[in-house]
């Protein structure tokens, strides 16, 4: 044990004493400027009493499926599990209560000295010594136990079942917790380079569902984990088209977290914003390879650790594809540039357009004009969401199986980024 | 696939009618700029002036293909009872048809390759790429559009993305203009993004390079070297695509014989490099518009026309461009051989303060829709294998010998081998 772990350690006993909740400086939600976009942080201010129950979410399809998840008294269930927003130095306690019939957990790889009920939470072993669980028990039907550590490094981080890891984790114990530094709430880790435009900051949890294993689970049917085929590809616990949904999306009850990102182009003649902030977390076991269109992200940090360390000159790197391996999690900043600055008087897009009658335009989010901020005419039959001539570029997972809906396309693992014209959006 | 009755077919081809189109926005003087991702301001300069036009011609239709006659039969998905000889696999896929005449292009209508075709520009120009769909000639039921998706293209319009719900597609029988001008230079892949998992998986995707300012600059280049990026450490000889797709037989005999794939579920039956597997990766380059004599190589691999033998000469640096639009991840490795890998996605490997972060290894590593860049000297003249360390991908549908993504650099001694043509 390195004196940091000594040091975290000294910090969690004092959390025992409950002492320093009061002072804790734990972050708000976020200045969070369209409602139900971007980042939604759980309230509790690193204290948090939460649940492990069984519910059901439902898919674009017109599925449910039988899922477990963690829930605070914010929601009755909810897959993913609540964002949890902590800050560097403060620290954290969870009381989870078990409503599942089995024995279920929590483990949060990445930070130190965690504590269960007091003591050092340490992996379980029967009495030849195997594991049974990789951190002491809140029993079935109704134990309790609380989890306390105190996060030493900023970054994103997941927290999920360390029971029966397998199959807890494909039923949907898993969620988020963002580690924000200390003092520097708008910036990625204690390092300027990082900081992000506060109303910019995404999450994007990837996982995926097999809905036999839930459905035999559900039965209490044996699972033979060697056929194990995931049909359905979550972001923040949802498949596209509800992944544009908005945060809280009345009609997606168990499922409150929306992946749509929005930006608006930097501006060359200086009033440039700061990047936005993407983190990534794969829960799947598979690498995740999220893909998103018409951007190049500078990857900044992996699993809570800064690329660019003290020193070490800037290691970040640029990436059109981020590539998330499973359990674990990416930081990423990017930029839009109005690179051509089209305009249909001043500077025309040098070739001919197509007419609509000489394309396929089912215009579901296209603004029938190629121009930032302009919007043309719907040929008829053909509807659309584009609000003020904003643009829409996909982001999903390029393995191609996993942005399918039970193999229908244009689902699953899959989002949008918004591109709002540089003076915004009148119709907002 | 899409059983939509309702869209339009118009044969008309307007294709001339596009290509017409002259350079009508880009007037103006102004100082190219190397305005790349490194300073994280890929903005061209005020009255940008491209240093050339390039207009290609691409068609999206159906065809056969042949994988290697020796792997295991897959009853009844390979090989294709309805493929003609000597063809065994039905794919969908891009065809360059530039400079043909309209009853030329017409004709390539069932004449599909894969993988696409290599598209080379030089950063700084303007590329005008015409994509006509000649619909399938296999399946008149349906009514796929194409698009063109340039993946990886930084800061595109919406309209020249390619995916059809955040813009438009191109119907049977009609010819649309995609407009770029690439201001990035690295290792891009192009694929149609309508109904993505199949019209991908069924092979229309191929590699894009963009090419530096670098090369043309006569004064930090007054040799006319060629390099990989705007830096003088990305400098090379040769350079090679090595493209990687897998394909899963069964998707494909169930999209020539009319029936449904549950795309959801992914086994690769063949790993390719540039469109073929091994042992046909070590056959020549062939061209889809020559008759080749009956029984030949020619005739059976004119519609995958690359073929993936790197050659060298001893002591040269070599750029092999790697990427990859199948849906698992591949390690690709060249026996005995230190690989540099100074480019991710198009991306030099260096920070903003100029930390360089490339690395050397004998494993790349490539997931799906990653590009990387790769330098390495030819060694000693003779034969390395080349090939995916991702060992289920090393055989033609698990048949017990070797097959899939294996191919060979071919090292001569130090100056034999003539330049390569640029």
């Amino acid at each position: 044990m390195n004196l940091r772990r000594i040091l975290a350690g000294g910090l969690s006993l004092t959390v025992l004493t409950g002492a320093l909740f009061a002072a804790a400086a734990a972050p708000s939600s976020g200045a969070t400027a369209t409602p139900g976009e971007g980042i939604m942080c759980e309230p509790g201010n690193g204290n948090y009493v939460m649940t492990a129950t069984t519910g059901r979410m439902s898919l674009p399809d017109g599925n449910t499926i039988f899922t477990w998840g963690y829930h605070t008294p914010t929601h009755n269930f909810q897959n993913t599990a609540p964002v949890l927003c902590v800050t560097a130095g403060s620290p954290v306690r969870i009381a989870l209560t078990n409503n599942l019939k089995e024995d279920t957990s929590l483990v949060f790889p990445g930070m130190h000295d965690v504590k269960a009920d007091g003591v050092e939470s340490a992996p379980l072993s029967d009495v030849t010594g195997r594991v049974t669980s990789l951190a002491p028990v809140a029993a079935a039907n109704g134990g309790t136990v609380t989890y306390t550590f105190t996060p030493d490094k900023p970054g994103t981080y997941i927290y999920e079942s360390g029971t029966d890891v397998n199959k807890q984790v494909e039923m949907g114990l898993y969620g988020a917790i963002i580690v924000y530094p200390a003092g520097n709430r708008y910036q990625a880790y204690d390092d300027p380079r990082t900081a992000f435009e506060p109303t910019r900051e995404y999450l994007h949890m990837l996982s995926e569902v097999d809905p036999d294993i839930h459905a035999l689970i559900e039965q209490g049917k044996p699972v033979d984990w060697s056929k194990y085929s995931a049909k359905y590809f979550l972001l923040n616990g949802r498949s596209a088209p509800d992944t544009l949904s908005p945060n809280d999306a009345a009609w997606l009850p168990n499922q409150p977290y929306g992946s749509m990102t929005r930006v608006r182009p930097q501006d060359p003649n200086g009033g440039d914003t700061a990047p936005a902030l993407m983190r990534y977390i794969n829960v799947m076991s598979e690498d995740a390879a999220f893909h998103p269109h018409g951007n190049t992200e500078r990857v900044i940090g992996e699993d809570g650790s800064p690329l660019d360390k003290v020193g070490s000159g800037d290691k970040s790197y640029g990436s059109f594809l981020v590539d998330i391996g499973p359990n674990r999690s990416v930081d990423a900043l990017f930029e839009w540039f109005d690179v051509e600055k089209y305009d249909p008087v001043s500077n025309p897009i040098p070739v001919p357009l197509s007419p609509f009658q000489d394309l396929i335009v089912k215009g579901t989010w296209y603004a029938m004009s190629p121009y930032l901020g302009q919007q043309g005419s719907l040929p008829a039959g053909v509807s659309q969401f584009n609000q003020c001539g904003e643009y829409y570029h996909m982001a999903h997972n390029h393995n191609l199986s996993k942005a399918t809906n039970y193999g229908a396309t244009f689902g699953g693992q899959m989002t949008l980024i918004r591109i709002d014209p540089l003076n915004g959006c009148p119709a907002q | 696939m899409t059983d939509d009755t309702t869209s339009g077919i118009n044969p008309l081809l307007s294709r001339r009618n596009f290509l017409r189109a002259g350079v009508l926005g880009a007037a103006g003087a102004g100082v190219a700029l190397y305005a790349g991702r490194q300073a994280s301001k890929a903005v061209a300069a005020p009255g940008f002036v491209p240093t050339k036009t390039d207009e290609v011609h691409l068609v999206g239709t159906d065809g056969w293909v042949s994988m290697p006659d020796s792997a295991s039969p897959m009853d009844p998905y390979w090989p294709d009872t309805l493929a003609p000889s000597p063809y065994n696999m039905y794919v969908f896929g891009f065809r360059n048809v530039t400079g043909l005449s309209d009853a030329q292009v017409i004709a390539q209508r069932g004449l599909a390759q894969i993988s696409a075709p290599v598209l080379a520009f030089d950063e700084g120009s303007e590329v005008k790429l015409s994509l006509t769909n000649l619909g399938l000639s296999m399946r008149p039921d349906l009514v796929d559009g194409h698009t063109m998706h340039w993946h990886g293209f930084n800061n595109a319009l919406p309209i020249f993305d390619g995916v059809p719900e955040m813009s438009a597609s191109v119907p049977i029988g009609k010819t649309m203009v995609y407009y770029y001008r690439p201001h990035d230079p690295g290792t891009f892949m192009y694929h149609c993004h309508f109904e993505d998992v199949e019209h991908v998986q069924m092979g229309m995707t191929g590699l894009i390079y963009v090419r530096p300012k670098l090369n043309n600059d006569k004064t930090l280049n007054p040799n006319g070297y060629r390099y990989a990026y705007n830096d003088l450490s990305t400098r090379y000889d040769r350079e090679f695509p090595l493209f990687i797709s897998e394909n899963q037989p069964e998707s494909h005999w169930r999209d020539a014989h009319i029936q449904i794939t549950d795309w959801a579920s992914f086994n690769p039956g063949f790993g390719l490099f540039n469109g073929r597997a091994y042992p046909d990766t070590l056959q020549g380059d062939f061209d889809p518009l020559t008759n080749y004599p009956a029984g030949s190589q020619g005739e059976r691999l004119k519609y995958q026309p690359k073929g993936s033998v790197i050659t060298a000469n001893a002591g040269e640096t070599v750029l092999l461009r790697i990427a990859s639009l199948g849906y698992v991840r591949h390690t690709v490795t060249i026996d005995g051989v230190p690989m540099k890998v100074v480019g991710t996605d198009a991306s030099l490997l260096k920070g903003a303060d100029g930390t360089d972060s490339s690395y050397v290894t004998n494993s790349v590593d490539v997931g799906p829709g990653e590009s990387r860049d790769v330098l390495f000297t030819a060694p000693a003249a003779g034969t390395y294998k080349i090939y995916d360390r991702n060992f289920s991908n090393l055989s033609n549908q698990g048949d017990g010998g070797y097959g899939g993504m294996l191919t060979e650099l071919r090292v001569s001694p130090a100056n034999t081998l003539p330049a390569q043509a640029r």
